[in-house]
């Protein structure tokens, strides 16, 4: 023993460990071999053996000692030593029931006792089929089927694996949706959604957005990341980004400040899953600009905008003409970082040049003249920019970048309101940053068809259903809480203290909610009063609510995702006899939010009068969508339009779109 | 006043110069084209009623191009006008030139802001009639073109070609007797390719199959 007890093995998994003869020992009496024999043979092994054999080579060396000592007994130990194993470590390991036992005591902390019978009763199980190799994810799925056996449910969901089908996955990489890195994000993202519905949310929550009662947008995200964020660059102006390990100078030059703006967004990719916004970013950057000739104003807007399209994710950048009036007296922050006083105000003619250099590259689309479907610009059309010089080309340039098939936003902001991108912010938040942690939204027209026409039912499951939705978005704080002590959200770490952060909660399908309980749609006179009550009832159930921590719970039209149709469809699973689809929509999806449905024959004046009533309750943002049928629209057309939304709707933020929600 | 209309489009950008509009186009046609495959379903409505609309959509939208098939065909159509022009819209008249009459009778009230007359064939009886199959459609057509060169409003001459039966190299002809008549302002031709059967191309919309092209670029 002396020298064996020096011997090194080396294990399937290429790890090595010290020989010790009691394993041989142990592997022939869990084959069934009488134990004097076993000793026998472990003694003999033991003399047979070198520094450097494998495990494989220990089990043949057995298994000879064995024909010569009881060729019967080795027969057993050689069928009971036959089935092995293909790990999740890529290696091939003989089956060992002591590993079930050990993870199923680790993963689920069942008592040993329990453990040691689970995995017995497995590998009975598994035995009767008479496979030479077994799989580790077959090993998982029988184990789980006793433990359920047993009663053992909580045990199942932590013991179980995450993944997709092979069916699944072999469609992604045939298919190659995308390319090979968007097939490496969605197999990600399937594994995270699943150990989110499994282990992250409590049950109540999994099944309902699973049931459809309501959806959680960004699944894959909820235990990671929050969902948007509406940067102010000034602090980056300041004092630089840190991308991991590197720490960039406070810009210098216009071409430094564009790549800080750029590092931010690619920095906050990890903390934030859906969108990101360069708030007043023309503003921010004209001190920059100071002497440069028009040519490299363009020529920076246009570095500026591909390195945007190319960074991947969603972003926006947010455009004034010129200094808002409430930004005037604001301290610029100058080239190295520097503050001595001078306001942006004295920077109105660069913030305008940017403005509509940037305007002029969109309106241009990329190299082949390809219109840029990101980043997606928010144009901000203030009053107080009617009649300046310049204004007009730059309006042109927008709706001309409009109506070539990207989706920009518009917004015609009243004087003294406080925003971050399209989050319209309270007087007096902290502000013009503001981060949209979650959305979670509702599913109005299941409310409908569960109340069965009684209007109380339907607010009682309304009050119910927000309350559900709450709950997942106080979870969600609490997790990025944890995340941001944790260091993990370094970018969302930086604007905690400083942003709006908000929780929203969505909905999806007023329109058909009405039609469900009403039998009148949103856009009929008789469905009105009732439109106002539903959403007037979750506005102030929201709005009420204590914050969650320092993020306060907001109303939001979220519609990047496509809940609309998710719930539809698991609607029409369920309640297909009531499903209430508007006459004339082929795909059972329901109409976003609370717009209008997009073919309903009314004027564009009313539509918007109608969706603009809700605009001002969705402090978490909101917008309408004004469809064009025409393959070219013609630009002075939008551009007065605009004007026209922007002088005498209620409507906050609207965008022109050639495709309509549903068909 | 009873009207029928196949659709009204409640934002269009490119059927009224630089303007927001709406686009009605009304039910009633006296031609048989011989790529005509129908225009859908009818809806019946009254002057009233769809005058009440566009005055809801006026906020945003104070343009509206009447057009049909042939708007002309109904007597409803001159009572719609009349209201439309009372609630202060801005009208584009788009027509087939088939009922000089009532033609002659909306210019005289300056009920109109804009006419747009879409030829469909070259202009003789027997061309015209091989694209419309309607004998009289070019008389009418040529004492429409006369009511519109003596109107001081905004006039305008479209085309829509169907080729072989009216084809590119009318056009030289065709322009220059519409030229003749006093008519400058000969707007763009809609290309229709007869070997794409669908949908016919609705008075006062861009062509389904290629945009419109200035007809002098022809
Ligand atoms: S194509 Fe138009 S004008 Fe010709 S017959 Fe058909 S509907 Fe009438």
């Amino acid at each position: 023993m002396g020298v064996t007890s020096r011997i090194k093995v080396v294990k399937a998994s290429g790890e090595m460990e010290v020989f010790d003869p009691n394993m041989v020992t142990s592997d022939c009496l869990d084959a069934g071999v009488d134990f004097w024999t076993a000793v026998e043979v472990a003694q003999e092994v033991a003399k047979r053996i070198r520094d450097g054999i494998s495990t494989r080579e220990i089990q043949q060396e057995t298994l000879r000692v064995l024909y010569a000592l009881n060729p019967e007994a080795a027969e057993r130990y050689k069928r009971y030593h036959s089935m092995y194993v293909r790990t999740s470590r890529n290696t091939i390991e003989a089956f060992d029931r002591k590993k079930i036992v050990e993870s199923l005591i680790l993963e689920t902390s069942l008592p040993r006792e329990i453990a040691e019978n689970i995995a017995r009763e497995a590998e009975g199980e598994l035995r009767r089929l008479k496979l030479e190799f077994i799989s580790a994810p077959l090993i998982r799925e029988v184990v789980n089927v006793k433990l359920l056996e047993h009663g053992f449910e909580e045990a199942r969901a932590n013991y179980t694996r995450l993944g997709m089908p092979v069916y699944d996955a072999s469609r992604l990489v045939d298919g190659m949706a995308g390319d090979a890195e968007q097939v490496h994000r969605s197999m990600a993202a399937n594994v995270l959604k699943e150990y989110v519905l499994l282990k992250v949310l409590p049950l109540a929550l999994a099944d309902a957005h699973m049931k459809g009662d309501l959806h959680i947008h960004a699944l894959d995200s909820f235990a990671t990341k929050a969902s948007s964020f509406v940067h102010d660059l000034r602090p980056f102006l300041i004092a630089g980004v840190r991308d991991g390990g590197v720490a960039t100078p406070p810009p210098e030059s216009a071409v430094e400040a564009v790549l800080t703006a750029v590092n931010l967004l690619r920095h906050g990719a990890g903390s934030f899953s859906t969108s990101q916004c360069l708030e007043h970013l023309n503003v921010y950057l004209a001190p920059y600009l100071r002497g440069l000739e028009e040519g490299e104003v363009e020529r920076l807007a246009r570095m500026l905008l591909y390195q945007l399209a190319q960074l991947g994710g969603r972003c926006e950048v947010c455009l004034e003409y010129g200094v808002p009036s409430s930004m005037s007296s604001m301290e610029a922050v100058l080239p190295g970082g520097e503050m001595d006083g001078t306001t942006y105000s004295e920077f109105e003619e660069e913030a305008c040049s940017l403005a509509t250099a940037i305007a002029r590259s969109f309106a241009s689309g990329d190299y082949l003249g390809r219109p840029f479907a990101s980043p997606g610009v928010h144009f901000r059309l203030r009053e107080e920019y009617e009649g300046k010089e310049g204004y007009l080309s730059f309006l042109e340039l927008a709706h001309t970048a409009a109506a070539s098939g990207a989706e920009h936003l518009f917004s015609a902001p009243p004087p003294g309101e406080s925003a971050a991108g399209s989050h319209i912010l309270e007087e007096g938040t902290k502000g013009p940053t503001a981060g949209m942690l979650q959305v979670v939204t509702l599913n109005l027209p299941r409310i409908a068809y569960q109340s069965d026409g009684s209007d109380r039912r339907l607010f009682e499951l309304l009050e119910e259903r927000v309350k559900l939705s709450m709950e997942a978005l106080a979870l969600k704080r609490e997790l990025l809480s944890r995340r941001v002590a944790a260091g993990m959200l370094p970018v969302l770490e930086e604007c905690y203290g400083s942003a709006s952060l908000l929780l929203g909660v969505g909905y999806v399908g007023l329109n058909e909610m009405l039609l469900a309980h009403l039998g009148a749609e949103l856009h009929r006179e008789e469905a009105m009063g009732f439109a106002k009550r539903v959403m007037g009832h979750m506005r102030g159930i929201v709005e009420q609510a204590a914050p969650a921590g320092e993020a306060e719970f907001v109303l939001v039209q979220a519609t990047e995702e496509a809940p609309h149709r998710r719930l539809a469809r698991l609607d029409h699973g369920i309640f297909a006899h009531r499903i209430a689809l508007p006459p004339g929509r082929e795909e059972v999806c329901y109409t976003p939010a609370s717009w209008v449905r997009e073919d309903a024959e009314l004027p564009l004046a009313r539509r918007l009068e109608i969706e603009g009533e809700f605009h001002a309750l969705c402090r978490g943002g909101a917008v309408s969508v004004i469809t064009l049928r025409e393959e070219m629209p013609e630009v002075p057309a939008l551009m007065e339009l605009s004007r026209r939304i922007s002088r005498s709707s209620r409507v906050r933020f609207w965008k022109f779109s050639g495709r309509g929600g549903c068909s | 006043m009873r009207l029928e209309y196949y659709r009204i489009e409640y934002l269009s950008t490119g059927c009224f110069s630089g303007l927001p509009c709406s686009v009605l186009r009304l039910s009633g046609c006296p031609y048989s084209c011989f790529y005509c495959a129908g225009v859908g379903e009818v809806s019946r409505t009254t002057a009233e009623s769809l005058a009440e609309q566009f005055r809801e959509g006026a906020a945003l939208v104070d343009a509206v191009v009447v057009g049909g098939c042939e708007p002309l065909m109904q007597r409803g159509t001159l009572r719609l006008l009349e209201l439309l022009h009372g609630d202060g819209l801005r009208i584009k008249l788009c027509t087939s030139g088939h009922r000089p009459g009532a033609l002659e009778k909306v210019v005289a009230s300056e009920l109109v802001e804009e006419v747009e007359l879409c030829l469909r064939g070259p202009l003789d009886s027997e061309g015209y009639f091989r694209v419309t199959g309607c004998e009289e459609a070019v008389d009418r057509v040529f004492e429409s073109l006369e009511v519109l060169s003596s109107w001081r409003g905004h006039s305008r001459v479209t085309a829509i070609l169907a080729p072989p039966h009216f084809a590119v190299q009318d056009l030289r002809e065709v322009l220059h007797m519409v030229r003749r008549l006093g008519i400058e302002n000969t707007g763009a031709v809609h290309w229709w390719d007869a070997s794409h059967p669908g949908v016919a191309p609705a008075l006062g919309e861009a062509a389904p199959v290629q945009r419109a092209v200035p007809w002098e670029v022809v």
